[in-house]
């Protein structure tokens, strides 16, 4: 049986694990954003922003933060996230809109049932966006959420 | 001492199901983002064997057509002042495609043409989706001069799994200066 004492004593080393993953997961995202040239397009330039947030946010969480900080950090968190289900969906409506340029389902690309198209763009099957991979900053944010979730910053605040 | 952590437990209790399914949702995606140069690979190897020259049919191709354009840029030298009307170039060239496909080809200048130029040769030459290849086209550029196979633009195009013959197309309309 795990006691209080040793759970609290876990608890900074699990924080700062979330924020070393969070930071891993910025550290590769941005290898692979550069390799990808992810910014061709205005719209893409959004992950590079969000990348930025992430950072910030994880400096925030970082030390000895104060109340303040410490919610900002969760603020940016939840807007990493929601930029990143954003994300998620350019990437599905690029694919979609690129359905008439594949060789096989270009021809017929308007003739198919709308299920069957927005099946094909959210699989991959037309298009050149991975679908799932914005998810991977929405990971980021989450790092920095969960390492923001009884903070002891928080917790000293009266009415705690 | 002791309500505080009940009170943990409690929030936690709630919690860890929640925070436990996004976290595995966030490492499927992770997983998916790691997948993803594989999943671009297949169409890759097939651009840099065309761009590379290597023994295939689109290379074969490729080597035709790059033979066929310089006699092309010969043969009509207003082929410039021809990009500078579109609208003069996509009512000219099905007559010319039905004289003489070779010379048919109008190239636009893949580095600086408009989108609007590159779509008015892409019409001209018989390409479907025009508009959509002329911007695929200008979002990827720059394009090397030295790189007169058109690597660069192969490799991002075929990440739209084009037809053979409309990448073929796309390559021959374009030059590089």
């Amino acid at each position: 049986m795990i006691g209080a004492t040793s759970m609290d004593a876990a608890a900074p080393v699990l924080r700062r694990g979330l924020l070393g993953l969070a930071a891993l997961t910025v550290a590769g995202l941005c290898v692979e954003l550069a390799v990808e040239h992810h910014w061709t397009q205005p719209s893409q330039i959004i992950a590079w922003v969000a990348l930025a947030i992430v950072v910030l946010a994880i400096v925030l969480v970082l030390g000895t933060p104060s109340p303040g900080r410490v919610r900002f950090a969760r603020i940016l968190a939840i807007a990493v996230i929601l930029s990143a289900l954003y994300g998620c969906w350019e990437h599905i409506e690029s694919n979609y809109d690129a359905g008439v340029l594949d060789m096989i389902y270009g021809d017929r690309w308007e003739s198919l049932p709308q299920s069957t198209r927005w099946w094909l763009a959210i699989s991959k099957t037309v298009g050149p966006s991975p679908p799932i991979a914005p998810g991977t900053l929405a990971q980021a944010g989450l790092c920095v959420l969960l390492a923001t979730l009884r903070h002891p910053a928080l917790l000293k605040e009266p009415g705690a | 001492m002791t309500a505080p952590n009940t009170h943990v437990t409690r929030s936690r209790r709630y919690l860890f199901p929640t925070v436990a399914l996004l976290a595995g949702a966030m490492l499927l995606a992770g997983c998916t983002v790691s997948s993803t140069p594989s999943g671009t690979t297949p169409s890759a190897p097939a651009t840099s064997s065309a761009g590379s020259g290597s023994v295939s049919g689109g290379t074969a191709s490729s080597a035709t057509v790059a033979q066929a354009s310089p006699v092309t840029a010969q043969a009509s030298p207003a082929s410039a002042a021809q990009v500078s009307q579109p609208a003069a170039v996509a009512q000219s060239s099905p007559v010319a495609a039905a004289a003489s496909p070779a010379a048919a080809t109008r190239k636009v200048d893949a580095n600086t043409a408009s989108v609007a130029e590159l779509q008015a040769a892409f019409e001209a030459n018989g390409i479907t989706q025009a508009a959509r290849w002329a911007r695929e086209v200008e979002e990827y550029r720059p394009y090397p001069t030295n790189d007169q196979t058109f690597g660069k633009l192969r490799q991002n195009l075929a990440k739209y799994n084009p037809a053979p013959d409309v990448l073929e197309k796309i390559v021959a309309s374009l030059s590089l200066s």
